[in-house]
């Protein structure tokens, strides 16, 4: 009987290395005028990002509902002698909210329930990282303790191509203040517990510079991630860049699921990391 | 006053200062001339004589020299323009030291104060430099010190404080290349020996009058009552110095070519408003009779569009011409456009012309300051603009060399924690500002946007006003000359080929993004011409991207970065 790790799409952890430690994904939705697709289920990235740029209508996301996590929670209690589930930050998204309430439908197992404060693999190396030491043996207290240890040092950057799907969405917050920029520039945001604005960038080229710049300042990493959304050349040259402080066969490239391109759009660049303490 | 001219009292000091103001007053046109390059925007004279003048407005008369001098460097340091300007200030502040509490000067105490004066002046620049106003300043306190020590009164000492200040003027161009090059002695030494030549002049008892075409009052209108609700265009105003100008023909031109027109002064002084479509038009016509200065254009359309929406009053083309006695008017308007919640830190820009009013606000810059080339902001301004943000940190951007150090003098004279970016064009200016983070802190932010200075190349395009040499580069007066980063490194009669080597001379394979910003002088299809020639010619750019600066005089502004 060991703990089970449960994380919602968005934290665009690998299928593989998903499936390696057995972590289980309750998906968000993602909709698109009267249809509505379960994140990264029913719809691939690839086919989301083509679709978000094609259709005239603006893509709305939701969160899981309470009992779409009770559903995973019971299946897993069956075998699990505790469960801890690692959720998008709770400024940003309904989630983690959802996954507590479900926690009081569910009150056979043990649920520690995590409020990242952050995105994507930013909190998806938590899960990772949890289902390792759950691999381990240890208990939902010490896995719990080493999780929550690890929230405030996540890292993490993104330079967007355009501040329209930030403002549609309603999550532009305090990056409100890049709007009305006159110049043909891109917000550079760091996510903490919500969006916030860090500086303008003309060019992809100085936003990896501006990037690797940043992070190496923060650094060293546990774990380290590229982020993109359909820029893969990007990521790649991102990351090869990125290796002058972590190894290069450490850094996740991930692309963002949609429920997070629905909000950063396409062409977003990013790069986040856990703080080795 | 003392009969002999052996001493001088505070009455006396202030009335020679006056004296100075004037007579300097009266050089104005021939120091502005005095520039290495031969940019329409040379200043010095101008910038010297505003600081002189803001010294002495409104000072107590009082017996004692000490009490004078204390109240005219304090106006000095806050009325200082120009780097020229601000050594003035630091020059009148170490004459003021240099009389240390002394109700009357004698020859002794006149030479301690100018020794000191000159003690400032070198104090007030990073890297003193010989051949300039500091050696003027240096010499003329030597030659005092020598005097003095042989016996001499005030007047006597005086004497040879001018002596020796022309004598430094005249050796200027031995002590520097670019002044031996350009044909010039140095403006500031100039300006400087100017001064003291008019406090020698009053000292010996000749009145200098205050030149009568630069009087202040009487080129001066109220420009809102010239203005009406159905206003359209750009609102442009300027003064035309100049000798034997045909003053009713230039009113008679200018009124021809927009409406709203008010030309006023006489042959040697033009002060005209005109609310035109075209003011590169009527700036390239005044040019033909002297230099401009005091230049503001304001795009009334866009004033009144940008009112309608926001609420908020833009950078509004009014000013306060009673304030600064001589010709110019006030440089700087302000607008506070800073939301404390959104930035941690404030910042003050400057920045030469509409368009780039508006690009830096759109940048969130809290405060900024119409100026720049033709317009050196004073200490005050600045001042001001630093102290009207509510962040307790603010970073100033002066955008010009020439507005560097009345920058830093602000930044001695107010409480905040301010640093100085020392960006020396508009776009390292927009470059920095685009590198200000919202999470860092000061520190942080200096260096991230110092750092940003060093990406972007900044070519500027414009029309040599005389004949010259600049580092073996023949000029002529008329041509076309580009400034790569500040330094003149192109001339030629066809624009279009001094722009096009100024971009060989920039390596364009490590640049992706080209900005042109078109000035009063252009419009935007020339710059979508030229920018369409730019792409062509470099296929791999990112983008090329056309803004409105608004800028005076210089017909492009364009950035590499």
């Amino acid at each position: 009987m060991t703990v089970a790790v449960v994380v919602d799409s968005t934290a665009d952890i690998p299928q593989r290395t998903r499936e390696e430690y057995g972590i289980s994904v309750v998906p968000l939705t993602i909709i698109f005028g009267n249809e509505s697709f379960r994140d990264g289920v029913d719809m691939t990235s690839d086919q989301f990002y083509q679709r978000l740029t094609e259709s005239s209508v603006h893509p709305s996301t939701s969160q899981p509902s309470p009992g779409a996590f009770a559903e995973v929670y019971e299946r897993l209690a069956r075998d699990h002698e505790a469960i801890i589930s690692i959720h998008i930050g709770g400024k940003l998204s309904g989630t983690a909210r959802s996954a507590m309430q479900a926690r009081e439908l569910v009150p056979n197992v043990p649920i520690h329930v995590v409020d990242s404060g952050s995105v994507s693999m930013g909190f998806g190396f938590l899960g990772i990282e949890a289902a390792k030491l759950a691999r381990a043996g240890q208990s939902l207290e010490q896995i719990a303790s080493r999780i929550d240890s690890m929230v405030p040092k996540i890292r993490l950057w993104a330079v967007l191509d355009t501040l329209k799907y930030l403002e549609r969405g309603g999550r532009i917050g305090r990056t409100r203040a890049f709007l009305g920029t006159l110049l043909n520039v891109k917000p550079m945001i760091q996510i903490k517990e919500e969006v916030l604005p860090a500086e303008q960038v003309r060019t992809h080229k100085k936003a990896i510079a501006r990037m690797v710049e940043i992070a190496s300042a923060e650094g060293p990493y546990e774990y380290l991630a590229v982020l993109h959304s359909s820029a893969e050349p990007l990521a790649v040259e991102l990351s090869n860049q990125l290796a002058a402080i972590h190894p290069r066969d450490e850094i996740v490239v991930a692309q963002l699921t949609g429920v997070i391109g629905v909000h950063g759009g396409p062409g977003v660049l990013g790069v986040t990391g856990i703080k080795r303490s | 006053m003392d009969q002999q001219g052996m001493v001088c009292d505070g009455a006396m000091l202030l009335r020679g200062l006056e004296a100075a103001a004037h007579w300097l007053d009266q050089h104005v046109g021939e120091v502005n001339a005095l520039n290495v390059f031969p940019v329409p925007d040379g200043d010095t004279g101008t910038n010297m004589h505003l600081t002189l003048s803001a010294a002495v407005k409104d000072v107590q008369v009082q017996p004692s020299a000490a009490a004078v001098a204390d109240q005219v460097y304090r106006k000095a340091l806050m009325g200082a323009r120009g780097n020229s300007g601000v050594i003035l200030s630091q020059i009148i502040r170490g004459f003021a030291e240099g009389i240390g509490g002394k109700a009357v000067l004698d020859g002794n105490g006149l030479a301690e104060a100018l020794r000191r004066a000159a003690e400032r002046a070198y104090k007030a620049v990073m890297k003193p430099t010989e051949g300039t106003i500091l050696t003027v300043a240096r010499v003329a306190g030597e030659a005092a010190v020598a005097r003095a020590e042989a016996g001499g009164g005030y007047v006597v000492v005086l004497e040879a404080a001018v002596e020796g200040a022309n004598q430094a003027v005249v050796d200027t161009p031995n002590q520097l290349k670019q002044l031996r090059d350009a044909g010039v002695v140095d403006a500031g030494g100039k300006g400087l020996a100017i001064v003291l030549e008019g406090l020698l002049k009053d000292a010996r008892g000749e009145t200098i009058e205050r030149p009568a075409g630069s009087d202040a009052v009487e080129v001066a209108f109220d420009i809102d009552e010239i203005h009406s609700e159905d206003d359209f265009g750009y609102c442009t105003t300027f003064l035309l110095e100049g000798e034997n100008i045909p003053f009713e023909d230039v009113r008679a031109t200018i009124a021809e070519m927009g409406q709203s027109v008010v030309v006023v002064g006489d042959e040697t002084l033009v002060k005209a408003h005109i609310h035109t479509e075209r003011p590169g038009d009527v700036l390239n016509y005044a040019i033909g009779f002297g230099a401009l200065t005091g230049i503001e254009i304001a795009n009334m359309d866009k004033q009144k569009a940008a009112i309608k929406d926001t609420g908020m009053v833009s950078t509004k083309a009014t000013r306060a011409p009673k304030e600064s006695a001589g010709s110019i008017g006030v440089a700087a308007h302000t607008s506070l456009t800073s939301d404390e919640h959104a930035v941690p830190i404030g910042v003050v820009s400057v920045a030469p012309g509409q368009g780039f009013v508006e690009l830096f606000r759109s940048l969130n810059v809290g405060n900024v300051i119409t100026g720049g080339q033709t317009m050196n902001p004073s200490t005050k301004d600045l001042v001001e603009a630093i102290n009207q943000l509510p962040q307790s940190e603010v970073i100033v951007l002066p955008n010009n060399s020439n507005i560097m150090m009345a920058s830093r003098q602000a930044q001695e004279l107010v409480d905040k924690a301010v640093r100085i970016i020392p960006s020396k064009t508009v776009p390292q200016g927009m470059a920095a500002m685009l590198a200000f983070n919202y999470i860092e802190d000061l520190e942080d932010n200096v260096n991230a946007m110092t750092r940003a200075l060093q990406n972007v190349r900044t070519l500027e395009i414009t029309t040599a006003v005389r004949d010259a040499t600049v580092d073996d580069k023949e000029v002529r007066a008329g041509q076309t000359i580009g400034l790569l980063d500040g330094t003149l490194v192109e001339a030629g009669d066809d624009r279009d080929a001094v722009i096009d080597a100024m971009l060989e001379r920039v390596d364009m394979d490590d640049y992706e993004i080209v900005t042109i910003y078109y000035g009063a002088t252009t419009d935007e299809e020339q710059a979508r011409t030229l920018g369409a020639r730019i792409e062509q010619r470099y296929g791999h750019l990112d983008t090329v991207e056309i803004q409105s600066g608004g800028q005076p005089f210089y017909d492009f502004i364009i950035s590499a970065e």
